[in-house]
Parts: structure tokens; C-alpha cells; sequence
């Protein structure tokens, strides 16, 4: 009796891999009847290109070898991208229909699966095609340890962008050392003196030196500046803000100083047009960035080449050496089982090493494979970057220095929690605003004749702080967010 | 002979007929109307009028954008007029001035920031006709390009600065891209930068013409070298003079042509698409297309010239496509251009490729479907049919099958068919029915009335069921009027005729298991001409009547023992089952049963019979059957005892058990009871019951007659002498009970006057079984009788005398008494009071044979003589006659036997003993009387020797009158007296 029991569970659980094997092997799809598949993005410029054309690509061989047909939708900025897909998923009057695979960072994806619109990628990822990515950058979109909700695309990270020849003009001039811009120190006084040297050259009128300094991701700047003095100011893990006061304090003198005395500034949209029109030096921000470092600069209407120098981002002196990590991957919406099988194919064909370091490449970011990273056409690739015109052999110093940063230094990425994204515009804007702010009462402060030491003194940068943290505080209650002071 | 069918069977022919005739009809009427292929025409005019709506929007909304970028151009052309006048300078030359040139970039991303915020367009640009920043260069020119990723947002900030100076990028705060530049520059390929020289060209051609006249459209091309190709529409920019310097242009990318322009939305089959290219003559020129996606890529090759075969429809194509095969393609014209332009021979033709099977594929289905519809509806119907056909007819299919299946015993409760014409002829049979019931209810009523137990059956040779009356629901314990199959009659009637009767015929015994009674039953069957039928009656109250009668028959109610009937019977079966064996038949008779009756009365009588009985029971441990015949007779049958041998001491046994048994009366004595017994044997001397009986009974008459209480063997040569007397049993009873005699007188004669003295009665039989009066007295002796036959004698005796007694005068009647027997008191009493007047007449004669009951004999004439009457000694001379008697006897006559007297008159013996006797009486007073005188010379002696009368046939014989003397004898007597 207890045998023939066995047999049956024997046979049963046979059947049972028999049918599972057999399902592994099942497709929703048809080549016949190509499921259409919706992509928002938001790539632009080179990037966009770059992905409708992958996207062509796609679409004429595998796509329609399996029945799939991506349209990728430019979605504008990040944010434009996020609005969109938010409204979509809450159902807002007049929003457009779900894409079916979008971009998305990890804060806004936890939000999307809030409201159940996500699909887990582990049911389309078996486990030996997610060992093919960098685990680090996998994890930064597994949620609650089991599911797979985003898969990474492409990475970057940030590093300091130099225009080469006006610092060494300056460097020259003044007895500077590029090793100086390695700390956040170093760069306020190095941005300090370049102003001083600058507003020298036009002695007819004082208060016009230049600003040596661009921060293109104040947010960035301030979770890095935190992790890098040893607070998680977006504390993932207890899923609350983190405000250690004399950490923000460093922070926020270093770029609010900086900001109301012109040793920093932002005008253009990017730092980067801020190099091009030759109102800054350097700047901090994305390798994804690297292709837009000009090789010339406008100079009276005409074009002026410059040299790059491409340095690891500062460290706040007695911090740790963190660099951010970041990108975002894409997500897969609930849909029809087609449509979400359909995603995926496109997703592992996109990422895959031959694809993704080509897509990667065109701007500066990092390929999410690990073995793209051994891989010789990418060695390749870089040499001929290194070997090629004066653009790419900018993309490929920014590469050397992004590559050193995600294998040999420290990269962080904040673990999202509910409302995390929130926090990051929170920090940008709040910070952002008192700069500029900042800048406004320097400037009116210069006219008046003050002293830097005076204008600094009349701004009073403690109680700037105090209302910087007051306005990060009252950000943060109106999201329900959770916070510690200390 | 006409087909009969079922009516089910004829209305399913029917309705199928009328189904296949409705579906064939129904197709050829869709054959006829072409209505199948009606869809395909549908389907091509659904995709002309998708491609017409299409092409429509399309003219629309380009129309739209150029009246805007014309409108838009003219503006810029008015501001930089304006703006070179203020700098002392030419439109023509504002590029030369760095200042003049900033104003210029600025006023012209105005306008290109206006165009793109108005337009569905991804670029829009402004090219100079020099370079400011390369102002020596022929090929370099200063130039505005703003791209915009998203047109359809109205999102500004996504603007993207491809070409121009950094404060544009500034003004707008608008990001620059990888590629952005100051100047863009010709000279490249032959025609790359027509969409700067072909509007410039037009203007020249038609100055001061409306501005879209001007407008030209570009192929797509890679205008930026950046891999995204664009379609351009450019207008110029004009001086005051209509000279153009510069062109305002629009882009749109690939991407966001086919997504906007040729949206797959549109699209209604699958594997279809748009593309739009030059059409000339049916043939659509792909040397260059905008396709609307990945399909239209694939399958549409560049720089091939694709014929296109009209269809029927105006706008209609059709034509082979590599793997997607045959493709219908709807192709329209595009307004790109207006009628005046001289570019208005650029065709752009929307055409939209769907493949064919695809377009027909809906028709196609419908087809198979409206079939399987068909097909299906067609089998449905016929289902439909049979299964209504089937519960319309099924109440008429019941009906008649209920009809075949009644019994005549069930009340017919037809069920509603809800058809009218059925219902009535139900009701009216119904009514019959109740009719017909009421009928047979009568009659079964009145066979019930009738109180007998009687029922009917009748079994159909057709039939399932068997008809029965109440009676046998009754007798079979069955419910009343329910349904009995010929099967369960046929078991239930081997039961009742299990146990035929064997002497009566038609009679069957019947145990009823459930009541557990017995019953009999007549059974009596008929054929009938379809069948049987029987009556079937209890007729147990009669047998059982019969048998008890049969049972008071069989057995003595007294002992108990077998009745002489039962006797026969079973003695009978007894021969009839073994006949060879040898059988015993003993009959015996009580030796003193009269006696004790007499003795002691009748219940020691009784008991008497109860003791013998058991003796003879002895006999029922050898198989005897042991019977009381009559009175104190017994027979006993004994059957396959063995031998005659063994027989016999079986019978001397009982001798020895019968001592053992004695009867106690009431005088304290124990009486042996004795009894004589005769054996006749079987089948030696009979082979019957009857004869044997008989013939046994006669042994043991012999037996009593020789040898009382012993047992006598049956003995053929006796019996044949003495037979009459058992033979004649049965008459003297009868000639007893009926009186069966009559007198015949035979005078005796005085011999001193010759005148009649007397008569004497002369008992004749009237029954032949008798031949003489001694036989009588013989059997009535026999059979115990005497006393009757004395009574009846002289009653009848005394009777004749009363009735004959003027006839016989003053003369004597002699009549013959049985000595031994005496009439009891109360016949004395009867004689006396009637008939005394007559005891004078009547002389009583006696004989002098039995002599063993002297005592009563003398009582007897004692009694006689006291009376008055006289007594004669007849037959005096023979036998136990002698003078002792006489002497005390004193009878008043002697009559002396014929013996004595024929010839007489030559025998001096007899002539002494008659003188002495003579001589004797008339001593003592007593007359003598000669009997037998039957010739003269007696006559004469007798008349000599002194003797008183005479009697004998010379003298008269007996008759039935009272004769009268011969005169002649008279005187021949009295001559001899002489």
C-alpha cells in the first residue's frame, strides 16, 4: 500500500517537472501576431537616438523573429518620464495608458508596485540570466529581498569634469595642483582663489572673477557628501531621513559659501553648457555626461578648443572615499502576459553585452553586465575612444576614472524606501533655492562693497542652515516622511 | 397494401424535410446574393476609407504647420529687415556682425521656439546664408537648430540646442547637445542641402508670391550626421526685395513621423502598414519612403520601383510583397504642396499595405462560420425536431401503449394530451369504459351475491397480463385489480393445480401457505378462441362436508374401528396396491351379546362391543384392517401377512391375547368374551372385498352353527349347499320389513263328517329368494330372526281370520308358531284386545324341533291355552317328537307326520304305531290328525284306525281361498266311515 503511495508521488511530482519543464519552454507569443510594446524613456539627444535605433534594430530581427514590436516613446526629462507613469498608473483623468516598459529609478518603482502595476522579472529572469549582471546593480532593483521589479540598464556614476586648459592657466598663474580639487576643501579654496585670480584680471571692475565650480546633482552632492562623513541622510534601511546636523552644516556652508561668493555657480541647464559658454571650469556630475564635455568652448562667437581632465569626485576631508552610483533601469508594467513576455525579450536583447555596451558607450554610461566588462570588444572600444578624436577621447578619460570608481573605490546608492524620491528633490530643490537665494543677497551685498568675510558675516550662515533644515523639515512632514535629528 | 408508419415517424419526415428544404434554401439564397463575399468588398472599403481619413488628417495637419511656419517666417523676415535697418546694414549681411548676428540667432530661435511649441515637429531650424563665426568659409553657415524630443508634451525644457551661438541656450536655458555647433555646412553630396537652395530657387522663380509657394520638402536624410533621419520642410528668408537669404525650416524624425503622422493605431489588420512615397503610374518609387514602422522597413526595399495592379475600387491596389505575398494596398495622394508650387510635381502618395488573406480573413471566417452555422443550426433543428416530434407524439405513443397494456380490470384514466381530437375520442372511450366496468362490476357483483366462492380467469394468447375476478384477487392474496402477467399467473396456477384429487375429477387441493388453511378447489378450463378461460371454485366447505360424513362412515362411533364401508375401501386399496400377496378376511361374531344385552341391558351390551373391540385390535399391528360391521359383528382384513400358515397363528395368537381381555358386569363376574370367527382367503377363495366379506361371513356362520367360539376356514362345498342363507339375508329382512308373505290354506278334514274341520296357514313367500317356508324359517333362524318371523305370522295370521271370518265359519285355523320364540307383552296385550274373539278358532301348532328352551315352550302354551286357544303338536312321529312330550305338552291335537301316514295302507308298522298312537290320545283326550293323505287307500286306513282328521293333496291342497269340500270326497269319507 505505502508503495503504491510512493509510486504515485513519484509519478506525480514527474509529471509535475514534466509540465513545468514543458511550460519553461511555452510562449505567449506569436511571431504571426507581434505584440506591440509600448517603451517611455527618457533619453534624449545622442541617447535617443541611440535607443530608437537599438529599438529598430530590435524590432527587425529578433522582434520580429518572436513577434515583438517595440515603439519607444520619448518621454522628456526624468521627471516629465516619472509624472507621466504615475499618472498613468493612478488613472488620472486624461493621462495616457500605461506604457508597457518605462524607465524607472528605484524610489518610483517602489511607488508603482504600491499601486500593483509592476510585474516581478524573476518570472521572465531565470537565475543564471540575472548572475550575468553586476549583482550590485541587480540589487538596486530587488525589493523586499524577493522581487525583481527594475532591470538594470545602464549605470553611472559621478566624477569632477575639468576644463583642462583654464585650469592649467590658472593653475599656473596661482601655483595651483589638480590633486587640491580631490577634497571638497580643496575645491572651495581652489575655487576661492580662482575667483580672486579671475576678478584680478579686470581691474577696472572688482566682484566679476569667475566661478571656478558647477554641482550638477546637489542632491547627489548631498546623500555622497553624507555617506562620505558616515550618514545615510536616505536611511533605506530604517525608512526614515537621516539629518545629522554637523554633517549638513559642512555640507551646506561648502556649497552655500560657495554659491553666495561666485566660487560656484549654475546658469545653463547643464553644467556642462555652463563649460561651453565658459562661465565655469568644473563640475561635478554623471559619466553619463561625458559626451556632452565640449571640446571647445564659445569665446566671442567663436569656437575655442579646450582641453579635459577628468578627476575622481571629491571627498569631504576625514570622509570615506564615496563615489554615487545611479541609472536608471526599466521596469515591466502588468499587462497581458504577452505584452510583459514581449518586454522581457526586448529587455534581456537590450542588455545583453553586445547591445548594452554599444548603447553605453554613446554617452559615458557604465554596460550592467558583469562580463561586459571583460569583454574585449569593450576593452576595444575603449582604446579606439582612447585613440579617436579629441571627443572620445574625452569619453574615454571619463571612463578610466568611472571605471576606477565602480571597481576600486566605494560607489553608493541609497536604498529607496517609501517616499525616498521625494527626499532626493527635496534636498535638490531646498538646497538648489537657498544658493541662488544666497547668491542674490551676496550680490546685492557686493554692491554695497562688502567684504567676502562681511558679506559671509551679513548672511549668517548658521541661521541659513537652521532654515535650510527648517524648510527640509516642513518639506518632509508635508510627505509624512519619517526623520531624526542629530 | 398501403405503408402504415408511426406518426412520429411520419412527422419526423415531415419537419426534417421542411429543415433541409429551409437550410438548402437558405444557402442558395446566400449564393445567390453573393452576400459571402459582400464582406470583402467591405473590407477593402473599410481600409480606402481608413487610408482616406488618414490622408486627410494628414493633409490637415501639414496644411496647418505650413500656414504656421509661413506665418512665422514672415515675421522673422519682417524683424530682421527691421533689425538690419537699425544696424545700418542688409538682411543679407547681419551675419557678419557678431552683435548684428547674436540679435539675429535670438529673434530667429524666437521664432523656431514658437514653431515647435505650434507644431507636431521634433526640430526647427534657421540657416543663414554665411557663417559668422567662419565668416571666410563659403560652405559654413551661421545657422539656429533646435530639436525637441517631445513634441507632443508642449514641454519646452526638453529643447535641445543642436546648432547656434551659447546664448541662445542661455535665453532658453536649453541644454546643448553632443553635437552642437555654430554653423552648419553645405557642400556635401549633390542635393544634401537643397532644403536651403530649392525654396530660395522657387522664390526667385514667383517673387512676391505667397509664401508657402515657396516651401519645399526634403526626402529623408540624415541632415545632422547623427543616424536619425528627418524629413525637412524649409521656406525662405526673404529682404524686402524677395531675395531670399536664408531659409526657416521644420524637422521631423523617422521615429516620430511613423508615431505621429502613420500611427499603427490606425492600422485595423495585422501586418499591415503606411508608408508614404512618389507615385507615378501605378508604380510606387521607393527611392525614397517614410515608412510608419518596422513592417514597412522590412518588406518595402529601397530604390525599387513597386508596380501596382488597380482593383475595381478607385484607389486600390494589389500587389506581390516577398513573404507577406499578396498585398491590397489603398493608396492616396498627399497634399504636401499647393497646386501653384513648383514642387508641385513631387508626388507624396499615402498608401496602406494590407496583406490579402488578411483583409479577407474576416470575410473568410464568417464564411466558415456562416457554414458551421448552417451546418449546426441544420443538425440542431433535426434534434429539435425528433425530440419535439418525440414529446408531441410520446403522449399518443403512451396513450396507446397505456390503451395496449390495460388490463379490463383497470379503470382507464386517460392522461390529457392537450390535443383536442385526442382528448375527446379519450373521454369517449373513457366513458366506455366506466360503461363496460360498471358491467363487469355487475356481474361480479352478482357473482359475489350469489355468495359463491367462485372466480373467473381468462388467459390472452396475446396478451401480457391475465384477467382475474375479485374472487381470485382474493383467493391469491393478491391487491385487488393489479396487474398479473401471464408468467406470474402461470406459477400461481401450477400451485393451485398442484395436488389433483384422485377420485374426483376437476377438484384440486390447495394449501394456502398464507392463511394456512387447506382448501379445495374446482378448477375447470375452457378453451376460448384467443385463449383460455377458467373458472376457478371453493368448493372446500362441500369436501370438507363429504369428508366428514365420509370419516362418520369410516369409523364406528362406538369402538372406533373401521366402518364396514371403510373396510371395503381399504381393504381394497390394500389388494389393489399388492395384488399377489396373499390376504385373510375374518369375520366374527359375538357369541353372547344378545345375552348380556338381555341380562344386563344394552350398555353392558355396549361395552361388551368396546372390550371386543379392543381384542380385535390386535390385528392392527400386523396391517389389519379391524372393522365393526354391524350389531356384534367384526371383520378384520389382514393383506401380505405371509403365508396362509403364518396367517393362522397370527389368528390363533388372538385367541390367546382375547382371554386376557374380560368384561366385567354388573354381577361382579369377569365374562370371557367369546366369539365365533370365520376366515375366507384371498385369493383363493375371492378375489374381492364384497366376496370375500361373504364368504367369511359364512365361515363363521358354519362356525357358529357347528362350533361356537371357535374358528372355522371357509368351505366351498358347504357353502354351496348352504349358501341361500347368507344369500337370503337381505330378504327376510325385506319380506320382514315389507311382510312380504302370504297365506295359502289347506283344509284339513274331518274324517267322521267329511267336512272341513279347519285350515291350516301355510306361510308362502312373496319374494323369489325363498322356495319354502323351511328356508325362511332357516334364514330367520340364521339371522336371529325368528322372533320376528312369529310375530309377523300370527299377527298376519290373526289378521286374515279377522278379515275371513265369514268365510271361515265355525272352522278351526291352524297356524304354525315358532316353538322357541314368544311374542312379548305388549303384542299379547295387541292380540288380545282385537283378536280374542277369534282365539276360539285358532289352533297353534308347534313342532317339536327345538326343545333346548322347554321352559319358555311350556310358557308359552300355557299362555295359549289360557287364552282359549287350542294347540296342535305338528309333525308328531319325526324327529325330536316322542310321547314324553306329548305327555307334557297336553297338546288338544297331534298331527301326525306324512312320514307316518304315505303309505300307510300296506305297512302294518305303521299301521300299529298310528293305531297306538291314536290309541294313546284319545286316552288322554288329544284328537289326532293324519297328515299327507295323498291316495285313497291312506285315506281309508287312517279313516280305519279311528283317527280324527285328515290332511294331504287327496284331500285338498293349499290355496289361497278358502276351498270347499269335494261333495264327492265328502261322500267317499263318509262311505268309508260307514
Amino acid at each position: 500500500m505505502k508503495r503504491k503511495i510512493k509510486l504515485a508521488c513519484l509519478f506525480l511530482s514527474v509529471l509535475m517537472l514534466l509540465t513545468a519543464c514543458s511550460a519553461g519552454e511555452k510562449t505567449a507569443l506569436d511571431p504571426k501576431n507581434p505584440v506591440s510594446i509600448t517603451l517611455w524613456h527618457y533619453y534624449v539627444g545622442d541617447n535617443k537616438i541611440a535607443l530608437e535605433t537599438a529599438v529598430d534594430t530590435f524590432n527587425k530581427s529578433v522582434g520580429s523573429e518572436k513577434g515583438v514590436v517595440v515603439n519607444a516613446v520619448a518621454k522628456g526629462s526624468v521627471t516629465e518620464l516619472e509624472k507621466a507613469v504615475t499618472d498613468a498608473a493612478k488613472g488620472v483623468v486624461n493621462a495616457e495608458a500605461m506604457p508597457d516598459l518605462f524607465s524607472c529609478y528605484p524610489d518610483k518603482a517602489l511607488e508603482i508596485d504600491e499601486l500593483g502595476k509592476l510585474c516581478d522579472l524573476n518570472d521572465y529572469f531565470s537565475e543564471a540570466e540575472q548572475a550575468l549582471y553586476v549583482e550590485e546593480f541587480l540589487n538596486d532593483g530587488q525589493f523586499d529581498g524577493e522581487r525583481l521589479l527594475i532591470l538594470p540598464i545602464v549605470k553611472s556614476t559621478e566624477l569632477l569634469y575639468v576644463n583642462e586648459t583654464a585650469w592649467n592657466e590658472f593653475a599656473a598663474a596661482n601655483g595651483q595642483d589638480a590633486t587640491k580639487l580631490s577634497t571638497w576643501e580643496g575645491v572651495y579654496a581652489a575655487a576661492q582663489a580662482y575667483y580672486k585670480w579671475t576678478d584680478a584680471q579686470t581691474p577696472e571692475s572688482s566682484g566679476d572673477g569667475k566661478s571656478l565650480m558647477g554641482v550638477d546633482s546637489v542632491a547627489n552632492y548631498v546623500i555622497i557628501g553624507n555617506k562620505q562623513l558616515g550618514v545615510e541622510v536616505i536611511d533605506g534601511q530604517n525608512q526614515q531621513v537621516v539629518l545629522n546636523r554637523a554633517v549638513m552644516k559642512k555640507i551646506f556652508d561648502t556649497y552655500y559659501g560657495g554659491m553666495s561668493l561666485g566660487y560656484f555657480n549654475a546658469v545653463g541647464k547643464f553644467r556642462s553648457d555652463d563649460i561651453k559658454a565658459g562661465d565655469l571650469t568644473a563640475y561635478v556630475g554623471s559619466s553619463s555626461g561625458a559626451a556632452y564635455f565640449p571640446t571647445w568652448i564659445e569665446k566671442d562667437n567663436t569656437q575655442l578648443p579646450i582641453d579635459f581632465l577628468a578627476l575622481s569626485y571629491p571627498v569631504f576631508e576625514g570622509g570615506s572615499p564615496y563615489a554615487i552610483q545611479q541609472g536608471a533601469g526599466m521596469s515591466v508594467a502588468n499587462s497581458t502576459p504577452e505584452k510583459q513576455e514581449g518586454a522581457a525579450v526586448f529587455l534581456k536583447w537590450f542588455t545583453s553585452e553586445a547591445q548594452n555596451i554599444e548603447f553605453a558607450m554613446t554617452t559615458g554610461y557604465l554596460p550592467v553586465q558583469s562580463g561586459a566588462y571583460e569583454n574585449a570588444e569593450f576593452k576595444a572600444s575603449l582604446e579606439d575612444l582612447r585613440a579617436g578624436e579629441t571627443a572620445e577621447k574625452n569619453v574615454a578619460a571619463v571612463y578610466d576614472i568611472a571605471l576606477n570608481q565602480i571597481m576600486e573605490r566605494d560607489t553608493y546608492a541609497s536604498l529607496p524606501f517609501k517616499g525616498s524620491y521625494e527626499v532626493r528633490s527635496t534636498l535638490e530643490k531646498s538646497l538648489t533655492t537657498m544658493g541662488q537665494s544666497g547668491r542674490q543677497n551676496a550680490t546685492a551685498l557686493k554692491e554695497q562693497g562688502l567684504s567676502e568675510a562681511e558679506i559671509l558675516a551679513a548672511l549668517d550662515l548658521n541661521a541659513r542652515f537652521e532654515e535650510w533644515l527648517t524648510a527640509i523639515r516642513s518639506q518632509l512632514n508635508e510627505s509624512g516622511i519619517p526623520y531624526i535629528e542629530n | 397494401m398501403k405503408k402504415t408508419w408511426t406518426l412520429r415517424r411520419q412527422l419526423n419526415i415531415l419537419l426534417a424535410l421542411i429543415v433541409t428544404f429551409q437550410s438548402i434554401a437558405l444557402l442558395s439564397a446566400l449564393w445567390v446574393s453573393q452576400v459571402f463575399f459582400m464582406l470583402d468588398a467591405e473590407a477593402v472599403r473599410l481600409l480606402n476609407n481608413t487610408t482616406e481619413t488618414r490622408s486627410k488628417t494628414f493633409n490637415a495637419s501639414m496644411g496647418q504647420t505650413i500656414a504656421n511656419v509661413a506665418d512665422e517666417t514672415e515675421q522673422l523676415n519682417a524683424a530682421l529687415i527691421l533689425l538690419a535697418r537699425q544696424q545700418d546694414s542688409t538682411p543679407e549681411s547681419l551675419y557678419l556682425s557678431d552683435s548684428a548676428y547674436n540679435e539675429t540667432a535670438l529673434l530667429a530661435s524666437d521664432a523656431l521656439v514658437s514653431i515647435l511649441k505650434e507644431n507636431r515637429v521634433t526640430g526647427a531650424f534657421f540657416v543663414l546664408n554665411g557663417s559668422n563665426s567662419n565668416k571666410g568659409d563659403p560652405s559654413a553657415h551661421s545657422a539656429v537648430y533646435i530639436r525637441n524630443t517631445t513634441p507632443d508634451s508642449g514641454v519646452t525644457s526638453n529643447y535641445l540646442l543642436e546648432i547656434g551661438p551659447i546664448a541662445v541656450s542661455k535665453q532658453y536655458t536649453m541644454a546643448t547637445s553632443i553635437r552642437w555647433n555654430l554653423d552648419i555646412r553645405s557642400g556635401g553630396e549633390a542635393g544634401d542641402f537643397d532644403f536651403y537652395e530649392k525654396p530660395i530657387w522657387a522664390s526667385t522663380q514667383f517673387k512676391n508670391s505667397e509664401m508657402e509657394r515657396y516651401g519645399y520638402w526634403t526626402t529623408p536624410r540624415d541632415l545632422l550626421k547623427d543616424n536619425q533621419q528627418v524629413v525637412c520642410y524649409t521656406m525662405p528668408v526673404l529682404d524686402e526685395n524677395g531675395n531670399g537669404y536664408g531659409v526657416v525650416g521644420i524637422e521631423i524624425d523617422m521615429p516620430y513621423f511613423s508615431q505621429h503622422y502613420l500611427p499603427d493605431s490606425d492600422l485595423l489588420y495585422h501586418n499591415s502598414f503606411y508608408v508614404i512615397a512618389g507615385m507615378t503610374d501605378q508604380t510606387l518609387d521607393l527611392d525614397w519612403f517614410i515608412p510608419s514602422g518596422v513592417l514597412a522597413e522590412t518588406y518595402l526595399k529601397n530604390g525599387e520601383q513597386l508596380k501596382l495592379k488597380a482593383l475595381e475600387n478607385e484607389g486600390v491596389f494589389e500587389t506581390e510583397l516577398g513573404e507577406l505575398g499578396t498585398m491590397v494596398a489603398s493608396a492616396r495622394e498627399l497634399k504636401v504642396y499647393s497646386d501653384n508650387s513648383p514642387f508641385a510635381d513631387q508626388n507624396w502618395t499615402l498608401a496602406c499595405f494590407v496583406p490579402s488573406d488578411v483583409l479577407r480573413e474576416n470575410s473568410a471566417s464568417v464564411r466558415e462560420k456562416l457554414i458551421y452555422s448552417i451546418v449546426l443550426t441544420t443538425i440542431l433543428a433535426f434534434s429539435a425536431v425528433f425530440v419535439l416530434v418525440y414529446f408531441f407524439t410520446r403522449k399518443i405513443s403512451r396513450l396507446s401503449k397505456y390503451v395496449r397494456e390495460l388490463s379490463p380490470h383497470d379503470e382507464i384514466h386517460f392522461k390529457p394530451t392537450g390535443m383536442l381530437e385526442v382528448d375527446d375520442l379519450t373521454a369517449a372511450l373513457q366513458l366506455l369504459n366506466q360503461r363496460l366496468m360498471n358491467v363487469s362490476k355487475t356481474t361480479s357483483k352478482i357473482l359475489e351475491l350469489s355468495l359463491l366462492p367462485i372466480g373467473g380467469y381468462e388467459v390472452l394468447d396475446s396478451g401480457k397480463q391475465v384477467i382475474l375476478t375479485d374472487f381470485l384477487y382474493w383467493l391469491l392474496h393478491l391487491d385487488p385489480g393489479s396487474l398479473i402477467s401471464q408468467e406470474e399467473w402461470n406459477d400461481s396456477y401450477q400451485k393451485l393445480t398442484r395436488q389433483p384429487l384422485e377420485d374426483q375429477e376437476n377438484i384440486y387441493e390447495y394449501y394456502d401457505d398464507y392463511t394456512e388453511k387447506q382448501m379445495w378447489l374446482r378448477i375447470l378450463e375452457a378453451k376460448s378462441p384467443n385463449g383460455v378461460v377458467g373458472v376457478i371454485q371453493d368448493v372446500t366447505a362441500d369436501i370438507e362436508e363429504k369428508r366428514r360424513l365420509t370419516n362418520e362412515l369410516d369409523y364406528d362411533a362406538l369402538t372406533g374401528l373401521f366402518s364396514n364401508t371403510a373396510l371395503k375401501r381399504e381393504s381394497t386399496r390394500r389388494i389393489t396396491e399388492k395384488p399377489k400377496a396373499i390376504g385373510a378376511m375374518i369375520f366374527i361374531d359375538l357369541d353372547n351379546l344378545k345375552y348380556i344385552n338381555d341380562t344386563f341391558g344394552h350398555d353392558v351390551g355396549d361395552r361388551l362391543i368396546i372390550r371386543a373391540s379392543e381384542i380385535f385390535r390386535y390385528f392392527e399391528q400386523f396391517g389389519g384392517v379391524v372393522s365393526r360391521i354391524s350389531g356384534d359383528e367384526f371383520a378384520i382384513y389382514l393383506h401380505n401377512c405371509g403365508n396362509q400358515n403364518e396367517v393362522r397363528q397370527i389368528i390363533k395368537n388372538l385367541y390367546v391375547h382375547g382371554k386376557s381381555i374380560l368384561l366385567t358386569t354388573p354381577d361382579g363376574s369377569d365374562n370371557q368374551i367369546r366369539f365365533s370367527a370365520g376366515v375366507a382367503w384371498y385369493p383363493q377363495d375371492a378375489t374381492n372385498v364384497m366376496d370375500l366379506l361373504k364368504l367369511s361371513d359364512f365361515a363363521m356362520y358354519e362356525a357358529k352353527h357347528k362350533e361356537k367360539g371357535r374358528l372355522f376356514e371357509f368351505n366351498r362345498e358347504y357353502y354351496q349347499q348352504m349358501s341361500y342363507l347368507l344369500e337370503n339375508r337381505e330378504a327376510i329382512n325385506r319380506l320382514l320389513d315389507e311382510q312380504l308373505i302370504r297365506f295359502a290354506f289347506q283344509p284339513i278334514v274331518d274324517l267322521k263328517t267329511g267336512e272341513i274341520y279347519a285350515y291350516e296357514a301355510l306361510m308362502r313367500p312373496l319374494v323369489n329368494n325363498f322356495k319354502n317356508p323351511t328356508e325362511i324359517l332357516a334364514v330367520a333362524a340364521a339371522q336371529s330372526k325368528l322372533a320376528q318371523l312369529e310375530r309377523m305370522i300370527i299377527m298376519m295370521a290373526f289378521q286374515i281370520i279377522d278379515e275371513h271370518s265369514q268365510q271361515i265359519g265355525e272352522r278351526k285355523i291352524f297356524i304354525n308358531s315358532i316353538p322357541s320364540q314368544m311374542m312379548n307383552e305388549e303384542d299379547h296385550l295387541f292380540i288380545e284386545t282385537r283378536y280374542s274373539q277369534h282365539f276360539n278358532r285358532v289352533v297353534i301348532e308347534v313342532t317339536e324341533e327345538e326343545s333346548r328352551n322347554a321352559e319358555s315352550l311350556t310358557k308359552k302354551i300355557s299362555y295359549i291355552r289360557n287364552k282359549g286357544m287350542k294347540i296342535a303338536l305338528d309333525d308328531f312321529g319325526s324327529g325330536y317328537s316322542n310321547e314324553i312330550r306329548v305327555l307334557s305338552l297336553l297338546p288338544d291335537i297331534i298331527k301326525i307326520d306324512m312320514e307316518m301316514i304315505q303309505g300307510i295302507h300296506n305297512n302294518v308298522d305303521k299301521q300299529n304305531l298310528v293305531a297306538n298312537l291314536v290309541h294313546f290320545c284319545h286316552n288322554k283326550g288329544v284328537k289326532v290328525v293324519a297328515e299327507g293323505i295323498e291316495v285313497p287307500l291312506d285315506l281309508a286306513t287312517v279313516i280305519e284306525m279311528g283317527v280324527d282328521y285328515a290332511q294331504g293333496f287327496y284331500l285338498g291342497r293349499p290355496a289361497f281361498e278358502f276351498s270347499i269340500i269335494d261333495p264327492q270326497l265328502r261322500k267317499e269319507i263318509r262311505d268309508l266311515q260307514k
